[in-house]
């Protein structure tokens, strides 16, 4: 329900409907005073509408390095959100650091792995698409192998098929299935099942698709953080 | 180049297209900053305020009335404006007072003019102006764009993104008072409206 005021002010801009404007105008023909307010009214739209226009007090162009010159808060957003780099540093650092605490936490010694090799037998050693599980008899002896990283081949050479000589901590009991690490199982078995001498260790340690993976992380974690934290605009 | 690739290329931050645009509607935009600052000085301020904040959030320009879309931005412009000048009294316009409960009859006629004058010298459009600078802000900022600037209410709800209810209402207290005003130097008006 409009008030006074806001009929006054809608019957000057014909804004109303047919009744409405009946019922007003029967009004008005009563009415001197509303009657005398509409044509103020009406006089104040009209000269409202009639006043000049003021001249420009100059062009208001922006300079063509206004991009540059804005502040940061303003300047209109790149592409790609800083937010985006962010996450994907913070996402890739936990990547490394997950890859970095598997590589800790595994048992196996990659330096050790070709000679741990040596006394397997290729009939002891699964398909290589054979799963992790392996019988109890060759699981001490590799997991003694795998777990003497700095073990030199005359000490491997040592260890009996069975484990039974050495006297590892770490030896299983007869009859119970052993869990390899399959990277192990898969470093080993071309070694198994080749009689050729294993060739000579490297000082350094073996680039292993976990380890390469780890790396990746690791730059591309540096690499956004510059791009999230460090990127000006 | 039409609006619409000027505002695309404005968009990827082409500033020479974005001045374009700003040639079209400087005039238009300078001009109800006029009239809402009541001050030259103050509505260069705020139209280049505009601009440049029309050219930094421009991305977020998503169509319909780009129009609209800048004088939405020069109303918000003058309203924190008129909001600064009101924190800093000794600094304040004295056409930017928002005081609704100030009569506007007591602000005209101007220092240099008497009302016979005025009357004589047809000076109705200018009590208009200046009687104007003492409504309210969202009144004075409804008042330009619908009566000085003849938009729409539909437009004007748009600019100022509220109901069109509310536009109806601003505007309709806005010209009572403005009227009343008007009424109370009858010796401006012209002699048929004169009792």
């Amino acid at each position: 329900m409009m008030n006074e005021e806001e009929l006054i002010s809608a019957y000057v801009d014909g804004q109303m409907s047919d009744a409405e404007r009946t019922a007003f105008e029967a009004r008005l023909a009563q009415d001197a005073a509303l009657r005398r307010r509409v044509l103020v009214t009406r006089l104040l739209v009209r000269e409202a509408g009639k006043l000049p226009t003021v001249a420009l007090p100059r062009n208001f162009i922006l300079p063509l390095d206004a991009g540059r010159a804005l502040p940061q808060a303003e300047r209109p957003q790149a592409s790609f959100p800083r937010w985006i780099f962010r996450f994907g540093s913070v996402a890739a650092t936990v990547v490394f650091a997950a890859l970095v605490a598997l590589e800790v936490l595994q048992p196996a010694a990659p330096a050790a792995q070709p000679e741990m090799a040596i006394p397997m037998s290729a009939a002891a050693v699964p398909e290589a698409s054979q799963p992790t599980v392996v019988p109890a008899q060759p699981a001490p002896a590799a997991r003694d192998a795998l777990g003497a990283a700095e073990a030199s081949p005359a000490q491997a050479e040592a260890m009996s098929p069975n484990g039974a000589a050495s006297g590892s901590p770490t030896a299983l009991p007869t009859g119970e299935p052993a869990f390899l690490p399959q990277d192990a199982l898969q470093a080993t078995q071309p070694e198994a099942t080749d009689a050729s001498p294993p060739s000579m260790a490297s000082p350094l340690a073996p680039i292993t698709l976990q380890r390469l993976l780890a790396a990746v992380a690791l730059i591309a974690a540096a690499a956004l953080g510059v791009l999230g934290w460090g990127r000006r605009g | 180049m039409d609006e619409d690739a000027l505002i695309r290329a404005a968009q990827r931050g082409d500033v020479a297209s974005f001045n374009q645009l700003v040639l079209a509607y400087q005039s238009q935009i300078y001009n109800v900053a006029y009239r809402i600052m009541g001050d030259e000085a103050a509505a260069a301020d705020a139209t280049q305020e505009t601009f440049l904040s029309a050219f930094a959030h421009i991305k977020d320009y998503r169509g319909g009335s780009f129009k609209s879309w800048l004088l939405r931005t020069v109303t918000n412009a003058c309203y924190d404006a008129l909001r600064y000048h009101k924190r800093r009294p000794a600094e304040s316009l004295e056409a930017t007072a928002d005081d609704d409960e100030r009569s506007l009859a007591d602000v005209l006629p101007a220092e240099d003019e008497n009302p016979a004058d005025a009357a004589e010298r047809s000076d109705l459009r200018r009590f208009i102006a200046r009687a104007a600078l003492q409504l309210s802000p969202d009144q004075r900022v409804t008042f330009v764009l619908s009566d000085v600037q003849g938009m729409s209410y539909e437009e004007i709800a748009e600019a100022m993104n509220v109901s069109l209810g509310t536009v109806k209402s601003r505007l309709s207290r806005a010209r009572a008072r403005l009227r009343d005003a008007l009424l109370a130097h009858e010796e401006l008006l012209p002699d048929e409206f004169r009792q």
